[in-house]
């Protein structure tokens, strides 16, 4: 798990993730979303594989094969932004 | 969130809790706030005839309730890792105002912040606090903060005295605070294991700690290969900066798809053998061997140890500093008849000696180790320059050591000798201090190089000095001559 390969694979897999839903967080300390994102990689092999499930659906979207309407639908990502964009301005 | 002081405040400015705990319909009159306790409004600290007490909201309560049931939380308790806390019955809370319940903690003898700590002691901490994640894990809570404000120290013991930080785990949350556990102490810890530069002036510098930005331009190609570097810091920056400023929270979506309390473990494991690797680097400092090459001779090094231990056999003492104690030969002396002894020492490895050495001794509870400046102090600062405090608002001694130490300050920090007294004679109180002369070898070290401006460095002015504050009450000539060690009790008592 530590070897560089696995860290070269983390890091790949850091720099693919995009795209996620949002939500107020409930903490007085802001967690940072990159460090989020981070933990998943930083989860050991359920966190890998948790990666790989979050990555799937943007693979299917860059391909073709998904449209973004359907990720959205499974996650809330856009209704999300657009909430939290909204209440920002 | 923030440390409670060693002591009842006084006289200070007006803060935000203050002001909401005046504004409270029923709070007593005799309670004060901890200015350093808002950043948290699920609870604030108070102070009240000395004790320390927390108010807490109904969802701080619940949490408590449960934390307060864990078997962790009891043995941690009991070995002395986390602070001593009790609920107050509620009809004694609700004179504190509107919080769901109020919790009593136990009293730290002295406040400290992590730029006072060694590396050993900073580690350390971070070791408890990834001890404490992990326990509270198991028990289906976490904590929710990682400040290393929320740790202190009794004697050379770390503690955790951040009751509240202890959160219920919702399912699918991630570790809320594991961005700053790496910003107050990963990241410094890093900067001087991998790059020997001392992180104290850093942590001094940013109240919340280094950010992954700042260090990364400092990491070189080698260092990228060294644990925790890639993920920890890289791979941090390059998120933080791919995700800043934009409207995306992805605690959601990772709970959606499946983030589970273990990728936390993990998580903490690997944090847990990456801290525990980490060995200060840098070379070795000036005075770290001084404790074995010390200017005196057996028979003269003695009789200065007899003339410290009857000084401290005055009285018994609640509290002692030691000013300048490098490696603790003489704190160890008076922590014989003192409740708590802090030693202080600008050198981070004679102060790195000093706690380790104290990890295996039965006052390992008594002697608190700094790594202290006195030329150049901690200030009070954060948030309205009450968040953290000076030094001497932590807390006074009631005794003072000052042994080899006057020549440092008048002849290297060019602070006037008379000056440095009157600083001394403010702490009000008694006084062990030894005068190095012209004649000694240390002295005429520290002039070989320098213009001698320091007319005023003779015994005489210097006993002059004394008596303007003090009385005293014993003196004795040292090393041939070369020295003189002087006990004073202040002026003012009989």
């Amino acid at each position: 798990m530590h070897s560089i390969g696995a860290y070269a694979f983390r890091l790949v897999m850091a720099g693919l993730i995009v795209g996620m839903s949002t939500r107020t967080a409930s903490a007085y300390l802001d967690p940072g979303t990159g460090s989020i994102i981070l933990q998943v990689l930083l989860g050991g092999v359920a966190g890998l594989l948790l990666a790989g499930k979050l990555y799937w659906h943007r693979l299917m979207i860059m391909l073709g094969i998904r449209r973004e309407e359907e990720v959205a639908s499974t996650s809330n990502a856009h209704q999300d932004v657009q909430i939290d964009a909204a209440t920002r301005k | 969130m923030q440390p409670p002081a060693s002591e009842a405040l006084s006289g200070l400015a007006p803060s935000p809790d203050r002001e909401r705990a005046t504004a409270a319909p029923a709070v007593a009159s005799a309670v004060a706030a901890e200015p350093g306790s808002f950043r948290d409004r699920n609870g604030a600290v108070f102070y009240r005839d000395g004790e320390i007490l927390r108010g807490i909201s109904a969802k701080a309560l619940a949490n408590w309730e449960r934390l307060a049931a864990t078997p962790f939380f009891q043995e941690f308790t009991a070995q002395g890792s986390i602070v001593r806390t009790e609920r107050l019955p509620d009809d004694e809370a609700r004179s504190f105002g509107d919080w769901a319940a109020v919790l009593r903690h136990e009293k730290v003898p002295f406040i400290s912040y992590p730029y006072e700590w060694t590396f050993g002691m900073l580690k350390d901490a971070a070791l408890l606090h990834l001890d404490l994640m992990q326990a509270a894990l198991g028990a289906g809570l976490i904590l929710k903060d990682s400040s290393a404000y929320n740790i202190q120290w009794r004697g050379a013991q770390p503690v955790f005295i951040d009751i509240p930080s202890f959160e219920v785990l919702g399912k699918g949350e991630p570790w809320v605070g594991y961005r700053q556990f790496c910003e107050l102490f990963l990241y410094p810890l890093f900067l001087q294991a991998y790059k020997g530069v001392d992180y104290r002036p850093w942590l001094r510098g940013q109240i919340d700690g280094i950010p992954a930005g700042s260090l990364r331009p400092l990491l070189s190609a080698r260092d990228l290969i060294r644990p925790g570097v890639l993920l920890h810091v890289l791979a941090q920056d390059s998120l933080q900066r791919r995700y800043a400023g934009k409207p995306q929270n992805v605690r959601s979506s990772i709970a959606k798809a499946g983030f589970d309390k273990q990728l936390i473990v993990r998580n903490v494991e690997g944090l847990r053998k990456i801290v525990t690797g980490l060995q200060p680097g840098g070379s070795k400092t000036v005075w770290a061997d001084y404790d074995r090459t010390h200017s005196y001779d057996q028979a003269e090094f003695e009789a200065k140890c007899a003339f410290v231990r009857e000084a401290s056999r005055h009285r018994r003492w609640r509290m002692a500093w030691d000013l300048g104690c490098n490696t603790g030969t003489f704190s160890r002396l008076i922590a014989e008849q003192a409740d708590h002894v802090v030693s202080m020492d600008g050198d981070w490895m004679a102060i790195e000696h000093l706690y380790q050495a104290q990890q295996n001794r039965p006052d390992r509870q008594k002697i608190l180790p700094l790594v202290v400046n006195l030329s150049d102090p901690s200030p009070a600062q954060g948030w309205r320059g009450l968040e953290r405090r000076s030094l001497p608002e932590r807390g006074r001694p009631e005794l003072t050591l000052c042994l080899a130490l006057i020549h440092h300050i008048v002849i290297s920090a060019n602070i006037p000798m008379r000056d440095f007294i009157g600083w001394l004679a403010g702490l009000g109180t008694s006084l062990v201090i030894e005068f190095v002369s012209r004649s000694d070898e240390m002295v005429q070290t520290l002039l070989a190089n320098k213009d001698d401006q320091y007319g005023d460095y003779q015994q005489d002015r210097f006993e002059a000095c004394l008596a303007e504050h003090y009385r005293i009450r014993a003196d004795q000539s040292l090393k041939g001559g070369k020295r003189h060690i002087y006990f004073c009790t202040p002026k003012s008592e009989p």
